[in-house]
């Protein structure tokens, strides 16, 4: 299990999610402009949303990292390890991005956790169909599709949920959707196609 | 290896139309604020493409640092030099960027039509070594980082640092990046070098620490030390250059006013507004008269869009798109007191009850419509002057003359003007 837990990097992992909880608590609700397609001007994005995205990138090569073809023929549960190992980093972010919300210190606490899982559930989708070395490009655009076309005045559709505040239940739904799909994925046999670019 | 293939196989080639869509977006939003002049429109296009082409540049980069690192290239005994294999990697990445920067500067170039001169190619040059740097950070990233880290790491962390730091303080961090959007260039106004000498030493020092990086994974002290030292020394004297700038690098321009001789004064324009100086004249100098005679102010020897002070040289603005009523009201404007004055502890309440009556009444007394001064001030104020132009001319010069010095002083009240 040590073996396991180095070759997969979890320390990463683990230490990028903390990181961006800290950085989260701190300044989650200061905004970087950003160009938006229904809107003229810069349009501000509170970096509480978009830091899920590293942390998620770390948990992904976390996922994606040791030898996948041993692994799978391997008499442990590897990829039940796998998952076991996205669930935990991303239950731990919501309850302490739950608990940032919930106590009014961060009120995208939430949100960001919510982030990490729904992007992790696109990462580990992506991962079915891109491979290893492509992981991450599919919740990268995802998310920066959402910054550019930007949260419309007044209404808040679910496929925009990255960027919808932290008590907005269909965005959250969809996320633990997403990160749902991504695991049962991750779970089933020859689910980690590796790819060289 | 086939051009052809060549460039299929590099990412640029895929990543060229999200650059494109993302290039449009800060361009097409900042044009109608685009002066009539190059510098302004080199920064509008050149800030444009570093923010939206420079952060997939260096993604993509990262990309091609992988490509380069699984290939087995840094392990393989080398037939050509390090900065060839570079190149080779790197230039569909250039030429991504290359072809942003032609893009920005054709949308640009339709909106200045008859404005002479060209691109300011110092800020051209610094905007593409930002450019440069960050796309040879992305390699130098690619090498060590696995792409699934490297690629959004990249992405995020360039565009935060382009765009974040104007959100920040101390104001001159901003300059630091190379994203000078809205950070210049009014037309009397020059871009200020020292942004400029600060962008390009950073970009210089992240890219030589950067090539250090991809060029030898070899564990040596002073290897490291490079690493560390020489970006961490361009970013302080950067630093250090930039230091008392705010949150503008614009600063006012010294030369290029071209003039003539209108009814004994002298009236000037910004050379790019050549073409407007008889009918700026034609307007103003009449208008100068009307004020001198209205407020009993001394006659101006010279009008100008250049440095004035408000004594023997008034100031007027004739931009691109500027009625005779906007040039008036500029000229008017550029009278009264440019902000208000430092009273400690009780504010400035003069300000705020004289300064649009005061500017009313000016411009309505040098000949601009009744209509556009509702426009421009609403029609409170236009009430309350209407009740000055019915006293005597004497009176109303008194009641300018008094008003005016209270904008100047905190020790004197408005008078002939209701609280709110």
């Amino acid at each position: 299990m040590t073996l396991w837990l180095r070759v997969h990097h979890v320390r990463a992992a683990g230490l990028a999610a903390l990181v961006m909880l800290v950085v989260v608590g701190i300044a989650g609700e200061s905004r970087v402009p950003a160009p938006s397609l229904l809107r003229t001007a810069l349009v501000g994005t509170p970096i509480a949303l978009v830091l899920p995205l590293l942390a998620c990138a770390f948990l992904s090569r976390s996922l994606t990292a040791g030898p996948t073809a041993l692994e799978a023929v391997g008499t442990r549960p590897a990829r039940s390890y796998t998952a076991a190992l996205a669930v935990a980093v991303c239950a731990v972010a919501v309850l302490v991005g739950g608990l940032l919300t919930w106590s009014g210190y961060q009120p995208l606490g939430f949100a960001a956790a919510r982030n990490l899982t729904g992007l992790s559930g696109l990462a580990m989708l992506g991962t079915r169909w891109g491979g290893h070395d492509a992981a991450t490009v599919l919740p990268t655009a995802y998310l920066f599709l959402t910054v550019l076309v930007g949260l419309p005045e007044g209404r808040e559709p679910p496929w925009l949920w990255p960027l919808t505040e932290s008590g907005d239940v269909p965005s959250a739904a969809v996320a633990g959707a997403l990160f749902a799909l991504g695991l049962l994925v991750c779970l089933r046999p020859g689910g980690h196609r590796t790819a060289a670019p | 290896m086939p051009l052809t293939r060549w460039l299929r196989s590099s990412a640029a080639l895929y990543a060229l139309p999200l650059m494109g869509v993302y290039l449009m977006f800060p361009l097409t939003g900042e044009l109608p604020n685009l002066d009539d002049n190059w510098p302004g429109a080199t920064v509008l296009a050149t800030a444009a493409t570093v923010m939206a082409v420079t952060p997939v540049c260096a993604a993509v980069a990262a990309w091609e640092g992988t490509r380069l690192r699984q290939g087995g290239v840094f392990r393989a005994t080398g037939v050509r030099s390090p900065i060839t294999v570079l190149a080779w990697s790197a230039a569909p990445v250039a030429g991504a960027a290359v072809l942003g920067m032609v893009t920005a500067f054709a949308v640009v170039t339709a909106e200045m039509p008859g404005v002479p001169g060209g691109p300011d190619l110092l800020i051209l040059a610094t905007a593409l070594l930002v450019m440069a740097a960050w796309t040879m950070a992305g390699m130098a990233a690619g090498r060590y980082l696995p792409p699934a880290v490297g690629i959004p790491l990249l992405l995020v962390g360039t565009w935060l640092w382009f765009a974040y730091p104007s959100a920040l303080e101390p104001l001159w961090l901003r300059h630091l990046t190379g994203m000078n959007l809205a950070a210049c260039c009014a037309t009397g106004e020059v871009f200020d070098r020292r942004a400029l000498a600060a962008q390009s030493l950073l970009a210089v020092s992240i890219a030589v620490a950067a090539y250090l990086g991809w060029a030898s994974a070899r564990r040596s002290a002073t290897r490291t030390g490079a690493i560390v030292l020489v970006p961490a020394l361009g970013l302080g004297l950067a630093a250090f250059t930039v230091r008392d700038l705010g949150p503008e690098a614009g600063r006012p321009r010294a030369g290029g006013l071209v003039c003539t001789v209108r009814q004994g004064i002298e009236v000037c324009v910004w050379r790019e507004r050549r073409s407007r100086l008889a009918a700026t004249a034609a307007i103003v100098a009449p208008a100068a008269k009307r004020i001198s005679v209205a407020g009993g102010v001394a006659m101006p020897r010279r009008i100008t869009e250049g440095a004035a002070d408000g004594a023997g040289t008034w100031n007027v603005v004739a931009g691109r798109d500027s009625t005779s009523d906007d040039i008036v009201f500029s000229l008017v404007t550029g009278l009264l007191p440019a902000g208000p004055p430092r009273c400690a502890g009780t504010g400035s309440p003069a300000w705020d009850i004289a300064y649009v009556p005061v500017t009313v009444w000016l411009a309505e007394r040098a000949g601009v419509s009744k209509n556009v001064l509702a426009t421009k001030a609403g029609p409170e104020a236009v009430a309350v002057v209407k009740g000055v132009l019915a006293l005597p001319q004497a009176q109303q010069r008194r009641w300018f003359r008094h008003n005016l010095a209270a904008l100047r002083r905190c020790d004197l009240s408005p008078v002939g003007i209701p609280a709110s």
